[in-house]
């Protein structure tokens, strides 16, 4: 049997997740005994044709032309992932939605000319998406589990619980509870193995909301917490303000 | 009756900790929480309650239940070494010496008795501390508990101003006291201090009956509306004893492990297929009240709540257990 034929694509990002790819190194060799990254631009020099049995794709879609070879990674992959939360659901350039494209634009480009963005989306705005490695960057942990469990053929473990579950697992003192910091942890999904609070910093909500959400009671919460109204928005909109979950959280209030 | 200076205890739990690990309320990270005795720790047994109960130290977070390998065509189970050290836990409150019975009730009756709880449950003495004052959050006394005697201790203990009174319950007890000959005096005239009387109390009578009807009540969706389903209250809960069972591989060798688990996770009752029976925080917020105030009263007789408040002083959106059950009282059917 040939081994999977493996794509990276790289939309609008800031190419951490691919990065995340090349950092499983101790692990990287055993990988391509496994799998054949057959287009990864960021890794190879020569990169071969499709059709290819995983699609990876990084970054959110913010101009036509990544539409188009959006649809054309789509016909030429068996399986398209959504690789990263700006993949899964606009990630951080998604922050610029609530401002004027052009003000936005202009604050970045001298010659505005060429430059004709739309709003960023994840990837599934346009196209079917097979599965969701969320993160930012991705976990590499998940990563891995996700191919391995797609090499056995048998479904992947992402997890669609909290943050807060992974946290308790670790035996984390609570920060939200015991320390009232702000932690997005009770709204987002797991699979980071909780890696900012084992760490002492409250959850930012990079991996977007978990299976039942409860984000109004949450921004609700951080307002009594004594946040002003417009931070709460910049949390929820941070990373995956798109979403209809969080996006109840930046109007709660 | 026997009495103990207040500086000369750090002595008796150096004396308990030859022959056995203690545990007694400490600080750490800002809050105070059983750890074990070193002789270094900030004894915190005059503060009020630790915030986290003592149940990991017979039911832990994670516990391996037993390790397996492949090697060609040979598997093979390793069984992991039974739990056996000997331990005493210092300085429970009554409402955690209730939570013991009720964990004993989960794990150790009805024609299963769970291995690794026994273990560590048979091996430990427990010396209680009697409360003379109450948090705002107790309210242990609305089932039955006397914040100045726990049930089903080895020695009780009563805090005087400059030391502790201390009454032999069991055998086991006997013995651990006689371990802190020449630190110990007798009590004399020294008079047992007035028991802590909660302020909250809440009146239960007939609420298991009233839950009985109420399954489908729309006041489940009312209160669970605020519920973020972070869990800590089923964390910090002394009586939750909810697990998981969960299996870590790696090549060709790995570990089965228990860990905690909680009903308020929707993960917790999700199916292999999919679905899933208490599909949002109404059905899970549900289950964790009727499991404490219906379910386990129908199965063993006694409240799954010893009253200890933690739930309630911790949870971020002030879900309150109280509230519940005086609303719940109220509700019209
Ligand atoms: S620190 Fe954050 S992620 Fe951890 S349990 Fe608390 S709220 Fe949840
Ligand atoms: S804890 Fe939150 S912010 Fe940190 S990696 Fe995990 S999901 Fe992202
Ligand atoms: S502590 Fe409060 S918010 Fe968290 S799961 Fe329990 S009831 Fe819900
Ligand atoms: S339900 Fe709340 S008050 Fe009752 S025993 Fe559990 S933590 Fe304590």
């Amino acid at each position: 049997m040939s081994k999977p034929r493996v794509a990276v694509y790289k939309m609008s990002s800031c190419a951490g997740c691919q990065l995340e790819i090349i950092n499983l190194e101790p692990i990287l060799l055993d990988l391509l005994g496994a799998v054949d990254l057959s287009y990864f631009v960021m890794a190879r020099r020569e990169n071969e044709p499709g059709p290819y049995d995983i699609g990876l794709v990084e970054g959110a879609i913010t101009c036509g032309e990544e539409i188009e070879r959006l649809k054309k990674a789509r016909q030429e992959c068996h399986l398209l992932v959504a690789l990263g939360s700006c993949a899964c659901y606009g990630g951080l350039p998604s922050i610029k939605n609530w401002q004027p494209q052009r003000v936005v634009e202009n604050r970045v480009y001298d010659n505005l000319a060429a430059i004709h963005s739309t709003t960023a989306y994840g990837i599934d705005y346009y196209v079917p998406v097979d599965a969701y490695l969320k993160g930012c960057p991705v976990s590499r942990e998940e990563l891995l589990d996700f191919i391995k469990s797609t090499l056995l053929g048998v479904r992947p473990y992402l997890r669609p619980h909290s943050v807060c579950v992974e946290c308790k697992l670790h035996e984390n003192v609570c920060l939200f509870v015991t320390e009232k910091a702000i932690c997005l942890g009770p709204v987002t999904t797991a699979g980071c193995g909780a890696l900012c609070p084992s760490r002492g910093k409250p959850c930012d909500g990079c991996r977007g909301p978990a299976n039942d959400a409860n984000a109004v009671s949450l921004a609700r919460t951080m307002a009594a917490y004594g946040l002003h109204s417009q931070d709460i928005v910049r949390y929820f909109r941070k990373f995956a303000g798109m979403t209809s979950e969080f996006s109840k959280g930046a109007e709660a209030v | 009756m026997l009495k103990i200076a207040k500086d000369k205890l750090p002595q008796l739990l150096q004396a308990w900790a030859a022959g056995a690990r203690v545990f007694v309320p400490q600080e750490k990270d800002g809050t105070r929480v059983f750890l074990p005795w070193d002789g270094q720790g900030k004894l915190t047994l005059d503060e009020g309650n630790t915030l986290e109960p003592p149940k990991d130290l017979f039911f832990p977070r994670t516990e391996t239940m037993y390790r397996y390998q492949v090697q060609g065509q040979e598997a093979g189970v390793t069984e992991v070494p039974p739990f056996d050290a000997k331990m005493v836990l210092v300085g429970v409150r009554s409402c955690d010496a209730r939570s013991f019975a009720i964990m004993d009730d989960v794990f150790l009756t009805k024609g299963y008795v769970d291995e690794f709880y026994r273990r560590r449950r048979e091996n430990t003495r427990v010396v209680a501390l009697a409360c003379t004052e109450a948090a705002p959050t107790c309210f242990c006394t609305t089932f039955g508990i006397d914040p100045g005697r726990a049930e089903g201790v080895d020695v009780q203990m009563w805090p005087l101003a400059d030391g502790y009174l201390l009454e032999v319950v069991t055998e086991a007890g006997q013995e651990l006291l006689e371990q802190g000959t020449g630190l110990l005096t007798d009590a004399g005239k020294e008079e047992i201090p007035a028991a802590a009387k909660p302020g909250l109390v809440v009146d239960i009578d007939g609420v298991t009956a009233k839950l009985q009807r109420m399954f489908e009540h729309p006041y489940w969706t009312a209160v669970s509306r605020k519920c973020l389903g972070c869990g800590a209250c089923t964390y910090l809960c002394p009586t939750c004893h909810c697990f998981d069972i969960q299996g870590e591989n790696r090549g060709n060798s790995g570990y089965k492990f228990r860990c905690w688990d909680s009903c308020m996770f929707s993960e917790y009752t999700r199916m292999a297929g999919g679905h899933n029976p208490r599909p949002s925080k109404k059905e899970r917020l549900r289950n964790r009240f009727l499991h404490k105030l219906q379910y386990f009263p129908e199965r063993y007789g006694k409240f799954a709540c010893v009253g200890c408040g933690r739930c309630l002083d911790r949870c971020p959106v002030n879900v309150d257990i109280t509230r519940v059950i005086r609303e719940v009282k109220e509700v019209t059917l």
